[in-house]
């Protein structure tokens, strides 16, 4: 789809009472845009990233966020009614492809923004001609984490052998948990604590905006730089099983699934691939609005959008509901005299895939995702599990562009975050043991669970799940007999992504 | 002239808060923990009865040794009390621990050293098949009905002669047999009254 672009307009005056988040401004170029502005990355910014063209950094390249109500509006909205969403901001990139897009929460509707602060975000990411779209859930930062003020890695300065998406920096997250990476340079370079984060960084000890990597090329791309596919697993489940009562032994297991493993490298790479549709009206919109003075770079850069621009013309549509979708999200490893128990408290997060067709194409790619968490109506406590994989339940809806008709699978809310269990496997883990004595009892309440590459499936797609273990999703082990603890890390059973505990 | 900026922002951080844990001399003494176990402790816990839990692994930074001076629990509630403690030095020919936790035992009946307080052992890197490290056994007891908790523990070092300290981050709880006063973390008190 061509499109007629609006003279380029650089904003020279409004960054020049802006200069403390502004670094610069993406530079001209032949075709007929305007830019946004680039900052790098600051306190407020909500998503950064870097785009590319088949590998080449991408200059000027545009990206809008938008957010999404916030409460049961997504479960309620009639088929057919519009969703009702808002542009909170943009910006373009500059020279190596780098973006970042801030958003104050101040400026962020009551309605578009939950209890805990958290906010449902659509960024579309587009070159002159082609976009692609990425759905997240802008969450508070609780773990102020500095970055920046060292020597960047890969960045504007350091490009000699830097492949598209290496850091620029690499914080560390908790204790054996991974580090993330940050693609953005800092405004200036000095150090900056960032005020929103994700869901999964959150999980890993460290506060971090979402941080994307595009190409728009011929193989299109588009992923989550700190959620690598080839660490997801397969989760695979045998039939329903109850909690087993105390002195009484399970019935025998008419399947016994496999063990959990990584996903091939062919599906790693799958999720990392997308589809570009043709750019949206909306940056036209946006561009109208910069030449008309209703939104200026100034306003941009400080994550401020006037009311006047906060209305882009195409939106989404709900088209079809997907109500109580079961996801497999927490595994339980023990033996009898280890029986667990499951904690879902008002809070706890449950992190679900999304999926995108573009105009006119039959393939659904990998769309990012949102970050649920149970209400206080729903919370749910389960004792006595036995190798076991937790079952709740997910609200998906199909929705569809208003004015490409791409369509969406989004979760919308959570339902029952424990409906059933189903059986799983007992893996053999190699690393530490420990011997744990009767009467003892540990508990996991701070971790970044594993994602379950299929852990949803709705309309035939499989979907992504994980619920990582806070207070709130909270895994307990009470032990009534010698049992052995073992662990996936010889650096000890604390230091290990899994556990599973079998008879001594 | 970079030197000298960084004497003067060391003075003023002496000044403001105390620099010694900032750069300590001396190796530092570090927890391999800050994992997936954040709570331990006994479901159901008889008042008075000692219980031992190994498996804290402790290890330096770099080359040297630590004297451990004593170790504190961190924001105590009820009755829990820490009576003892010990460091076994391990060599990494085996990555499994060896003194389980809840186990109803003293450390001197165990027929474990009282008397070791040095730790020499370097940190081997992450996931190495021979992990060398000292590990910290503690003797933990409650008393009275209610229940008691402590949300980690405070080891006290000397290293190269300064003092520093290090933060144990594992809650530890003793779950009153008679009453039922910490729901959240005494999950056998809801084993009693629930059906499944």
């Amino acid at each position: 789809m061509a499109k007629y672009r609006l003279a380029r307009t650089r904003f020279l005056a409004a960054l020049a009472l802006s200069a403390a988040t502004v670094l610069t401004i993406a530079p001209p170029s032949n075709s007929a845009t305007i830019d946004y502005p680039y900052s790098g990355l600051v306190e407020k910014t909500i998503v950064s990233g870097v785009v590319a063209r088949n590998g080449t950094p991408v200059y000027g390249a545009d990206v809008l966020v938008v957010a999404f109500p916030a409460g049961d509006v997504l479960d309620t909205l009639p088929i057919n009614a519009e969703v009702p969403s808002l542009l909170v901001g943009a910006a373009s990139s500059n020279s190596v492809g780098r973006f970042s897009v801030n958003v104050d929460p101040a400026s962020l509707p009551s309605q578009y923004v939950d209890a805990r602060g958290r906010v449902q975000l659509e960024i579309t990411i587009a070159d002159d001609t082609r976009e692609v779209r990425w759905n997240t859930t802008a969450v508070p930062a609780q773990y102020p984490t500095p970055i920046g003020g060292q020597e960047e890695r890969c960045g504007p300065d350091v490009t000699y052998g830097c492949e598209l998406g290496e850091p620029v920096y690499v914080v560390p997250g908790a204790a054996g948990a991974s580090p993330i990476n940050i693609v953005v340079g800092t405004a200036g370079g000095v150090a900056v604590t960032p005020r929103w984060s994700t869901a999964k960084t959150e999980g890993l000890g460290a506060s971090a905006p979402q941080q994307l990597v595009v190409d728009l090329g011929d193989q299109p791309k588009l992923y989550d730089v700190n959620d690598n596919p080839s660490t997801w697993m397969t989760a695979p489940a045998g039939e329903e099983v109850q909690p087993v009562p105390d002195g009484e032994q399970p019935p025998p297991a008419t399947t016994q699934p496999g063990p959990a493993q990584p996903i091939s490298a062919a599906a790693a790479a799958a999720l990392r691939t997308s589809e570009t549709a043709p750019r949206t009206q909306d940056f036209s919109f946006v561009d109208q609005a910069v030449q008309a003075g209703t939104i200026t770079a100034a306003q941009m850069s400080a994550g401020l959008v006037p009311a006047a621009a906060k209305k882009v013309p195409c939106g989404w549509k709900t088209m079809e509901r997907f109500p109580g979708r079961e996801e497999q999200y927490m595994g339980f490893h023990n033996w009898l005299e280890a029986k667990g128990t499951l904690n879902q408290k008002s809070g706890a997060d449950h992190t679900l895939g999304a999926a995108g067709k573009a105009p006119g194409s039959s393939k659904w790619t990998a769309s990012g995702n949102a970050t649920l968490s149970v209400s206080s109506a729903q919370e749910d406590v389960i004792t006595r599990i036995v190798d076991a994989w937790a079952i709740g339940t997910v609200n998906y809806a199909r929705w569809e562009n208003t004015c490409s008709r791409a369509q969406l699978i989004k979760p919308t809310s959570l339902g029952d975050p424990i409906k059933k269990f189903v059986r799983a496997n007992h893996p053999v883990l190699s690393g530490a043991c420990i011997e744990r004595y009767n009467g003892s009892q540990l508990t996991m309440t701070q971790s970044k669970n594993m994602t379950i590459s299929a852990g949803v499936e709705v309309a035939g797609i499989s979907l992504s799940s994980q619920s990582g273990y806070t207070n709130e999703s909270k895994l307990t082990l009470d032990f009534k007999a010698g049992t052995k603890v073992c662990g996936s890390s010889s650096s000890g059973v604390n230091r290990s992504a899994r556990i599973e505990a079998h008879k001594l | 002239m970079g030197s000298v900026r960084t004497a003067l922002a060391c003075i003023a951080l002496i000044a403001a808060s105390g620099c010694a844990d900032a750069a300590p001399a001396g190796p530092k003494l570090q927890w391999l923990g800050g994992g997936i176990i954040t709570g331990e402790g006994m479901s159901v816990s008889t008042p008075g009865k000692p219980y031992l839990y190994g498996g804290l692994r402790l290890c330096l930074n770099r080359a040297g040794s630590v004297t451990v001076k004593g170790v504190r629990l961190e924001h105590p509630q009820g009755g829990i009390r820490l009576e003892a403690f010990t460091l076994l030095p391990h060599d990494g020919s085996s990555n499994d621990d060896t003194i389980g936790n809840g186990e109803s035992i003293t450390i001197q009946r165990k027929g474990l050293p009282l008397e070791n307080r040095q730790v020499t052992q370097v940190c081997s890197p992450e996931d190495s098949p021979i992990q060398k490290r000292t590990e910290l056994v503690l003797q933990l007891s409650h008393s009275g009905d209610a229940s008691g908790y402590t949300s980690g523990f405070v080891v006290d070092y000397v290293s190269d002669g300064s003092d520093s300290v290090l933060h144990i981050d594992v809650s530890y709880v003793f779950c009153s047999n008679t009453k039922k006063d910490m729901p959240d973390l005494c999950t056998a008190h809801k084993n009693i009254d629930q059906t499944p």
